[in-house]
């Protein structure tokens, strides 16, 4: 008996350790801007799908917080490869992805980045479905500004409404609001139904900085508003979305309400139409491609590319209020994301 | 019309009817399958296109709790609006959305639109959807339409087209149907003009042709048709067939052999005796009687001469009648023929107070080819009937050839008429006097004599030389017998014809003393024969063999023999045959054969065996005399003295 107990206790032994044996440990850094829930999110869904996708490798993530600056997410950098050079190395919105692609210490680690507005106007590649010359790839979560214009077009058109509509471009100069601000002033030409009126206030970064924003928006389009008539607002890409009661103060000093929105958080909260990808999706394809890095694919054999699936949300309330009926196909689209 | 002809003119019809019958039966169900396919269409186009843009839409709207919004509402159905707009343009069909409950039009694609009689059209209920679907009218147009109601809006929603698009379907189904039926129809034509042609023509043709080599040859045949079919069958019953009919034939042939050798032996025994009492009459008329037995001889020779012609008819149409009565064909002078005729029985006519006329149109310088004996045969027999029934009357001959004669011998086609004024016959009895052992009344067997054989003998003879003969009379008229036959003419010089004929006419006298063997066992016969032979100036030796004859000849001093065919020790032709190899010169003696047998095929073989001519008896002089002159004219005779 004692013999057979033995076997089995040195059987048991000798498989446990041959399984740890290929139980790999990878370090994935991943530098996030600032703790604003879109960042949050997607980072969370990426975490999450990347276990998922690699149950044979042992993950660690090591993040950082750059607190919202540029300088914040190089001291970020440093500070990991202090720990060590990572297997991955993941940076979250447009600062932190400016700060890794520029960092000579992380030349040859594999990077991924995520939530980047304009990766284009980085200088990451020099067009979108082309792979970068660095050992660098990721995915901008922002459509096409073209796409987003011919959706508005096509909500207006619909309507009886006078056109064309003068809309005012709700921004500040935080990288990939004003990227996206500028991508949608180059095409106004092209669409007779809207005319564009820029409106803009400093990034101011840092937990208080949103307030900050917030009132030097609401001002600014105040201003804007007593030499100018505006019909609505697009509230573009970027930091100052995340502002609390954004929609509810301007309309309570301005009377207007924002006709496009770049997150499905502003459709709730009153935006007519936003067309946005979705945290999970963007952190889901994230991990996806991360997974091939890991396995052992440089980073530079992916393309740059846009998201491929986007979430469109229509608020009715809103609608009626403005009436402008929403055609019925962007209702189909919106299934699950149409707000009251 | 040919069988294959026939049966493709009866197939056709047949065919064209049946073909059209399922061609008409395919438009039919084609034209329904179309109509289904069209209200299929356009149920479909209702059920899922245009009533599920109105609920995708009104669902839009009651899931996003829009519904009782009317802008939206409105929105939405205009979106509506525009979608079928589009879809008409699309599709050709017309869409209308109407008030459910009022019938007030709310949108339509169509400029002249009307409200719809749906009451007779059908219901069905088509995914999950209830649709009324039909044919009707709108104003002057046959429309198709298919409508449903949607409730929840109150809306009656119409999709429909016009006809023309399924018209347009069934004039090219009938023209396809309509096609392909004329090409079935030719298609199937042909196959069963092969197939028939094959299975039935083939064999027909086949057996055709072997009753056609039955019908000329009378043997056995073998038919080239394999099978168990009724045409196999049929094949094999004409097989079978034509061995019986080539044994019956043999029989027949047979019995006609017999028949034609009884005959033979039949004549040469009647005419033998009769060649006795022919011419122990005629003796007997040169000796010096009183009156009265000159009287009984002159009867005796008369009946005599009656009884050789009955048999001499009676041979005549039994040659005929088994076919064994050959065309001789001779070139003539016709009208010194016929010139000749004429003289020889004006002595008939002179009897009976009748005249003789005879003239010929372009024949004076023509050379006819025909059978010379028959033609004459014809011409003796009619002209005898004629100075028969004539009294007191006239007998006119004619004869004409229809064309004009060439130089170069041609066709022709000869017409001799023999008209008389006697006592004509009955109209109803015109057809039967060529009927045989017939005459137009029985008391003229009676009054006139004869058979009743010689018009039939006559008329045989004509067809036999291709032509036949005719008669019109009247009762105490006359009578016109015309006879024509087919002969081959020329023109010839008038000078050397006259010469021939003066040759012809001139009958020279027999060289006298010439020593002349008579072989004949018949007692009488010998008699006869050697006091005509006498009177013609010959030295007669009789012999009663042929054995004794070819010894004689032998002897030498013999310028011609007259040699009997049946003797006794040594018959005829035998005798001839040996005199014929005789070493000597006596070998060529000419030698003329006497026979009772008047078959021309029993004189062939004579002439063969060696004989120089043959004498039919009953034996006269003119016969005896003419045969000699023929001797001497071929120098075949050379007188010994």
């Amino acid at each position: 008996m004692k013999w057979i107990l033995f076997v089995v206790f040195i059987t048991f032994a000798s498989v446990s350790s041959l399984t740890k044996a290929d139980d790999t440990v990878l370090r994935v850094v991943i530098i996030q801007t600032n703790a604003l829930p879109i960042v949050m999110e997607s980072q969370a869904a990426f975490e999450k799908e990347l276990r998922f996708i690699m149950p044979e490798a042992s993950v660690e993530f090591d993040v950082y917080d750059a607190g919202g600056s540029f300088e914040g997410a190089r001291a970020a950098i440093e500070a990991a490869y202090q720990v060590g050079e990572p297997d991955l190395i993941v940076s979250i919105a447009t600062l932190a992805t400016r700060a890794l692609y520029q960092a000579e210490i992380s030349r040859q680690t594999p990077k991924l980045f995520m939530t980047v507005a304009d990766p284009v106007k980085e200088g990451i590649v020099t067009q979108f479905d082309e792979t970068s010359a660095d050992n660098i790839t990721g995915e901008s979560h922002v459509l096409d500004a073209k796409v987003k214009l011919d959706m508005l077009q096509g909500l207006i058109a619909a309507s009886d409404t006078d056109l064309p509509l003068t809309i005012g471009l709700i921004h500040t100069d935080y990288p990939s609001s004003a990227s996206s601000v500028d991508s949608l002033l180059a095409l106004e030409s092209d669409y007779d139904s809207v005319k564009f009126v820029a409106i803009s206030t400093p990034y101011v970064d840092g937990d208080k900085g949103l307030p900050v924003m917030r009132e030097g928006i609401i001002n600014a389009l105040v201003k804007h508003k007593q030499s100018r008539s505006i019909d609505g607002l697009w509230l573009s890409t970027g930091p100052l979305l995340q502002a609390e009661n954004l929609i509810g103060e301007i309309r309570k000093q301005t009377q207007l309400f924002p006709l496009f929105a770049e997150s499905i958080e502003s459709v709730q909260d009153g935006a007519l139409l936003g067309v946005v990808s979705d945290v999970n999706s963007i952190g889901k394809s994230a991990a996806q491609r991360a997974a091939k890095i890991l396995r052992g694919t440089p980073a530079n054999q992916f393309p740059v590319s846009r998201m491929s699936k986007y979430t469109v949300a229509v608020n009715v309330s809103t609608a009626i209020k403005l009436g402008l009926p929403i055609p019925s196909s962007y209702l189909k689209l919106a299934k699950n994301n149409v707000y009251q | 019309m040919r069988i294959k002809s026939k049966l493709l003119a009866i197939y056709i019809p047949i065919l064209l009817i049946g073909m059209t019958l399922i061609g008409y039966w395919a438009y039919l169900t084609a034209y329904e399958s179309v109509r289904e396919r069209e209200y299929k269409l356009l149920t479909q186009t209702l059920s899922l296109t245009f009533v599920e843009l109105v609920e995708e839409r009104h669902k839009l709207l009651v899931d996003s709790g829009l519904e009782n919004v009317p802008m939206f509402r409105e929105a939405y159905q205009k979106e509506v609006f525009d979608e079928l707009d589009a879809l008409h343009l699309s599709t050709d069909k017309h869409f209308t959305v109407s008030e459910k409950s009022t019938g007030q039009l709310i949108y339509t694609s169509q400029q002249n639109w009307s409200p719809l009689d749906i009451s007779e059209a059908n219901r069905q209920t088509i995914n999950n959807k209830k649709v009324a679907f039909g044919e009707t009218t709108m104003g002057s147009e046959e429309i198709l339409f298919a409508c449903s109601e949607f409730s929840p809006w109150n809306w009656k929603l119409t999709v429909s087209q016009t006809t023309d698009a399924l018209q347009t379907s069934l004039s090219n189904i009938a023209l396809l149907t309509i096609i392909i039926t004329l090409f079935a129809v030719a298609l199937v034509s042909v196959l069963m003009g092969s197939v028939t042609q094959h299975l039935v023509i083939t064999p027909i043709n086949k057996i055709k042709s072997a009753t056609s080599r039955i019908a000329k040859n009378h043997q056995g045949i073998s038919i080239d048709v394999k099978g168990t079919d009724e045409l196999s069958e049929l094949a094999r019953d004409v097989e079978t067939m034509s061995a019986d009919i080539q044994d019956y034939v043999s029989r027949a042939q047979a019995a006609n052999k017999a028949k034609t050798d009884f005959l033979a032996v039949m004549s040469h025994e009647i005419r033998t005796p009769l060649n006795g009492i022919q011419g122990l009459a005629t003796l007997l008329l040169d000796t010096e009687l009183n009156e009265k037995q000159k009287k009984y001889a002159t009867d005796l020779k008369a009946s005599a001469s009656i009884l050789a012609n009955v048999i001499n008819d009676v041979l005549d149409l039994s040659k005929i009648e088994s076919g064994m009565s050959e065309i001789d064909l001779i070139e003539f002078n016709l009208d010194s023929m016929l010139s000749d005729l004429v003289t020889l029985l004006g002595t008939n006519a002179s009897a009976n107070n009748t005249r003789l006329e005879y003239k010929s149109r372009n024949l004076d310088s023509v050379m006819v080819t025909s059978d010379l004996t028959k033609l004459r045969q014809i011409i003796i027999n009619l002209i005898s009937n004629a100075i028969k029934f004539t009294q007191q009357g006239t007998v006119s001959i004619s004869a004409k050839l229809k064309q004009v004669a060439q130089e170069e011998a041609q066709d022709n086609k000869l017409v001799i008429s023999v008209k008389d004024t006697g006592i004509g016959i009955e109209p109803d009895r015109l057809e039967s006097i060529f009927e045989k052992f017939t005459q137009s009344d029985s008391s003229i067997s009676r009054r006139y004599g004869g058979t009743g054989l010689g018009l039939a003998i006559a008329r045989e003879l004509a067809q036999l030389l291709g032509g036949d003969i005719k008669v019109s009379s009247k009762v105490g008229e006359g009578s016109c017998f015309t006879v024509t036959a087919n002969v081959r003419a020329r023109s010839v010089d008038l000078v050397g014809t006259n010469v021939d004929k003066e040759a012809c006419a001139a009958t020279p006298a027999v060289n006298h003393n010439l020593n002349v063997l008579l072989a004949e066992d018949n007692a009488i016969n010998a008699v006869v024969a050697q006091a005509l032979l006498e009177q013609l100036g010959c030295n007669v030796i009789h012999v009663d063999n042929g054995l004794k004859a070819s010894t004689r000849v032998l002897e030498g001093d013999i310028d011609v023999v007259f040699m009997d065919i049946h003797m006794p020790v040594m018959d005829g032709v035998e005798a001839t045959k040996r005199i014929r190899k005789l070493d000597s010169g006596a070998a060529s003696t000419p030698i003329i054969g006497l026979t009772a047998e008047a078959f021309k095929e029993r004189h062939d073989t004579f002439i063969e065996a060696g004989m120089n001519n043959v004498v039919t008896k009953p034996v006269t002089i003119e016969a005896l005399k003419e045969s000699l002159v023929k001797l001497e004219r071929e120098n075949t005779l050379t007188s010994s003295m």
